[in-house]
């Protein structure tokens, strides 16, 4: 299991940034679209046919999770809501040591050519 | 929303269908629905906004559709290789990659249906001598001309001296290939496949009867 996790390493900017983005909670696509861009401080706007096409991928790979809210109001459309799937959480959690070991390579490295 | 849609939306909506069909039935809707709470932010910011978040999204649809389109392709062809475009193949034989016939793409099954003929009136070729005897038939007469029949007969030797075999186990192949991926068969693709059926069944019933036989000696004597 931990080999095929490490096998979908590293991941793209944007599959890491909408993981992130449905680990705080389950979000509909339009949400999920302004909280990326609130991750990556305006860096990354993603366009609608972007953002889909990273979704089905993600649903395709069985990452994330796709329902429909039970109680939304009736007078809306029913939206589809994205949810991590325990697969994609530890996808998320692999990549998150993978680039915090990165960051504190670098550090380490960094201290020390400034000494 | 009111039911009403700008004519941004309408645009938008219609061309979504330039994804694929099973694209288009799991997303257009969520995608109209992003795409339509994008354009009222955009549009309390003024016009400059919308501009730019339409140029944005109708880029971004062009380039995912074809991409999506391109993907479902490749899918496609990996999974489905005997009814799926010829081009498959050519990554191994040849380039024939411009050869396709409308959606349908010409299929190692229809592929077969071409070279049947040809394999069959090489199997009444090879009875006769002509290969034995290499350039002249027995009667004398030069085999290789260089008219439209000498080369229905030079390839039609080819292919019996060479797929004499090797034709049927690969014509076994791309059946049971076929049958395994009946189900993912789109109604047009079935229809397809029974013609190409029918053509192959066809012509070996009709070069291997009596009439067949009698067409092939008219034409050799």
């Amino acid at each position: 299991m931990e080999n095929s996790i490490d096998s979908q390493l590293p991941l793209t900017e944007a599959t890491f940034l909408v993981l992130l983005s449905l680990a705080a909670e389950p979000r509909h696509g339009y949400a999920i679209m302004k909280d990326v861009e609130a991750l990556s401080e305006a860096r990354i706007r993603f366009s609608t046919g972007t953002l889909y096409g990273v979704l089905k991928r993600l649903l395709e790979q069985g990452w994330i999770e796709r329902f429909e809210l039970e109680n939304a109001p009736e007078t809306e459309r029913p939206q589809k809501h994205y949810q991590l799937s325990e697969y994609g959480q530890k996808i998320l959690n692999a990549e998150a040591r993978r680039l915090q070991s990165l960051v504190t390579m670098a550090r380490l490295r960094l201290q020390s050519d400034a000494r | 929303m009111n039911g009403e849609h700008s004519l941004y939306e309408r645009i938008y909506r219609r061309l979504l269908r330039l994804y694929p069909a099973s694209f288009q039935a799991e997303f257009s809707d969520e995608m109209f629905g992003v795409f339509a709470s994008g354009l009222r932010v955009a549009e309390a910011q003024g016009s400059a906004a919308v501009f730019a978040f339409w140029m944005r999204e109708m880029l971004s649809l062009l380039l995912q559709s074809w991409k999506e389109r391109r993907l479902e392709r490749t899918m496609w062809l990996q999974t489905a290789p005997a009814i799926s475009p010829i081009h498959y193949m050519s990554q191994y034989v040849f380039s024939v990659r411009r050869c396709r016939i409308g959606g349908l793409g010409i299929s190692a099954l229809f592929a077969l249906c071409v070279v049947v003929p040809f394999y069959t009136l090489g199997l009444h070729l090879l009875p006769v001598g002509y290969a034995a005897n290499g350039a002249y038939d027995p009667k004398g007469y030069p085999f290789f001309q260089t008219d439209f029949g000498g080369y229905v007969r030079l390839i039609g030797l080819m292919v019996a001296v060479f797929g004499r075999f090797l034709l049927p186990l690969l014509a076994l192949r791309i059946l049971i290939s076929t049958l395994m991926h009946w189900h993912r068969l789109k109604h047009f693709q079935r229809c397809g496949v029974f013609i190409s059926l029918l053509v192959i069944i066809g012509v070996f019933a009709f070069m291997f009867s009596e009439p067949g036989w009698t067409i092939v000696r008219w034409y050799l004597d």
